[in-house]
């Protein structure tokens, strides 16, 4: 955290005269920002990814204000949200892949402890649109309130909580799908998920 | 839905940034600042570059139907790159259930019952040209290049669907599940769990893939096996000449095929063959879209060489082993590409699971993939 006294609220509305405050919500947000994109994408490219969100920020702090909780915060996810897609999309690559812009599941696995976890994750995750996925997991891995999440999507609090109530029930159907063992819960259900959004 | 928040929430842990990754992220900051405060960002610009061009941002939706044409498209491109001419001559007694792609010279007897049903021209079409094959040899091989354990290691789906310790030549052919996915035991919590473990798994040698799965005192060591040619394909004929010389009661095969794309919130189609615990008889199966029809062959996972075929077409899907129609099916089949999926794991039929300082080994000595060119 910066000392500087100033809220967000504040620093994003002297933005658009003074640049250099995003020097300020950098040392403020950096850390939390980090954690987004290397829960998303793996810590080596987060490292990367990092200062092009606040850099991207700067080209929109014309246009924005603090959401309603004083953070930056929101603001700053939906910017890294689009850095990610971009990025997936830099990635893009190889022959078979048909991609998701979401999420780099072998990211995603090297920091999960318990294997069988891994594809619980997956499973619950795979069957979310990416829309659905990433209000999901504002509110469970950024610990974004819901009004928060709506910011960062851009969508109404009412759609997100729509959506969120939406993305529960899919995810617990589909851990539900995976408890009973039923005949067709192969784990091959879950590495389809990287087509499967 | 508490479970869901807390599976999410207890997988989010991260490492934090390095204060070097700070600093430099804060020198390109700085240093954008310098020069120009509120440029354009490159999301940004490209954003402008699309307006300015009439393009306009996708929808999720139409942005990955796009990806997905592309996406099938460089399959196709990589399987033609990767084509071998034709299949291998094999040696006598060796059984061979498919004759379509052979050179005249060297086609082989017939196997018996896949004429009319198998969509196969039948032996001696040389004579009779008039019957052409709806199948294209696409890709075959008869494992003369060699991997040893250890080479099916770093596969990942984010560089490409590559196994970066694999040869040069066959990385373009083969992929697999990576190291410590969990296999269909442990996603079914059953007592005894298995992890794919291709790097300690397989190895190719003596005209042969090796796939040898072992049991310590705790978890199974397993192996699924991806031809890369047949990846995401929407029909095709699916060849495997496969035998388990020392079969382990515990563990299993499932080669199957699998849908590329998961509907959300729905069951991807399947259809398996040949299926079965090694040691035991082994069955076809079509679990999506149609109901679950189960053929079972004359045949077990055991220490004779078997060959087994499934085709898929339009028409319908059909099973023959050892060159003999077990069944067939057709009407509400899959179609939607799929992948080809040699599934080497641990038992998960209701089984105790293999016994502890156990081993078995698949071996595989030919492999092809065919479209569909009816």
């Amino acid at each position: 955290m910066t000392g500087d006294p100033r809220s967000d609220g504040e620093l994003i509305a002297g933005l658009p005269r003074r640049p250099e405050l995003m020097g300020v919500l950098y040392e403020r947000h950096a850390p939390v920002v980090f954690r987004y994109l290397a829960r998303r994408a793996g810590p080596l490219a987060a490292e990367d990814l990092l200062s092009e969100v606040f850099i991207a920020a700067l080209s929109a702090s014309s246009r924005v204000v603090a959401h309603d909780s004083g953070s930056a915060l929101p603001w700053l996810y939906g910017i890294g949200l689009n850095v990610l897609r971009r990025h997936f999309r830099r990635q893009q690559p190889a022959p078979g892949v048909t991609g998701d812009f979401g999420m780099d599941w072998d990211a995603v696995d090297d920091r999960l402890d318990a294997w069988a976890e891994r594809g619980r994750l997956r499973a619950a995750l795979a069957v979310l649109t990416d829309s659905d996925r990433e209000l999901l997991l504002l509110v469970g891995w950024e610990g974004l309130s819901q009004a928060e999440a709506a910011t960062a999507l851009g969508i109404s609090p009412g759609a997100a909580r729509a959506r969120l109530h939406r993305a529960r029930k899919r995810a617990l159907s589909a851990l539900e799908e995976m408890g009973t063992g039923g005949p067709d819960a192969r784990v091959t259900t879950l590495y389809s998920k990287e087509q499967a959004s | 839905m508490n479970i869901v928040d807390d599976l999410v929430s207890s997988s989010g842990r991260v490492p934090g940034v390095t204060p070097g990754g700070l600093r430099r992220g804060r020198a390109a900051l700085d240093a954008a600042i310098a020069a120009g405060a509120q440029q354009e960002s490159p999301v940004r610009r490209k954003a402008a570059a699309r307006r300015k061009t009439g393009a306009h941002w996708f929808s999720g939706l139409r942005r990955r139907a796009i990806i997905g044409v592309a996406g099938a498209a460089a399959v196709a491109a990589a399987a033609a790159a990767i084509a071998l001419p034709s299949s291998p001559s094999h040696t006598a007694g060796k059984p061979v259930a498919d004759s379509s792609a052979k050179p005249a010279a060297k086609a082989p007897a017939k196997p018996t019952g896949q004429t009319s049903a198998s969509h196969s021209a039948p032996a001696g079409r040389a004579a009779t040209p008039a019957v052409a094959s709806p199948w294209r040899l696409v890709y075959s091989t008869d494992f003369r290049v060699n991997a040893p354990l250890g080479s099916f290691s770093g596969c990942k789906i984010s560089t490409g669907y590559i196994c970066s310790g694999l040869p040069k030549a066959l990385r373009g052919q083969w992929w697999a599940y990576g190291d410590g996915w969990p296999d269909t035991a442990t996603v079914r919590h059953l007592k005894v769990h298995g992890y794919y473990s291709p790097s300690t798994t397989v190895w190719i040698a003596g005209g042969m893939m090796n796939i040898r799965i072992w049991r310590g005192t705790g978890n199974v060591h397993s192996a699924a096996l991806l031809p890369k040619a047949a990846l995401g394909k929407k029909y095709g004929k699916y060849v495997v000449t496969f035998r388990v010389a020392h079969p382990v009661l515990g563990y299993k095969s499932a080669d199957l095929l699998w849908a590329m794309k998961t509907p959300t919130g729905g069951t991807a189609h399947e259809i398996d063959f040949p299926e079965g615990g090694w040691g035991l008889p082994f069955h076809a199966f079509i679990h999506y879209p149609s109901r679950r029809p189960q053929f079972t062959a004359d045949a077990s996972f055991d220490s004779t060489w078997h060959t087994t075929v499934l085709e898929w077409s339009p028409h319908g899907v059909s099973f023959y082993c050892d060159g003999k129609l077990i069944g067939s099916a057709s009407g509400n089949v899959a179609d939607v590409p799929m992948r080809w999926v040699l599934q080497n794991e641990t038992e998960d039929n209701g089984t105790a699971g293999p016994p502890p300082n156990s081993s078995s080994t698949m071996q595989i000595k030919y492999v092809a993939y065919y479209s569909w060119a009816g």
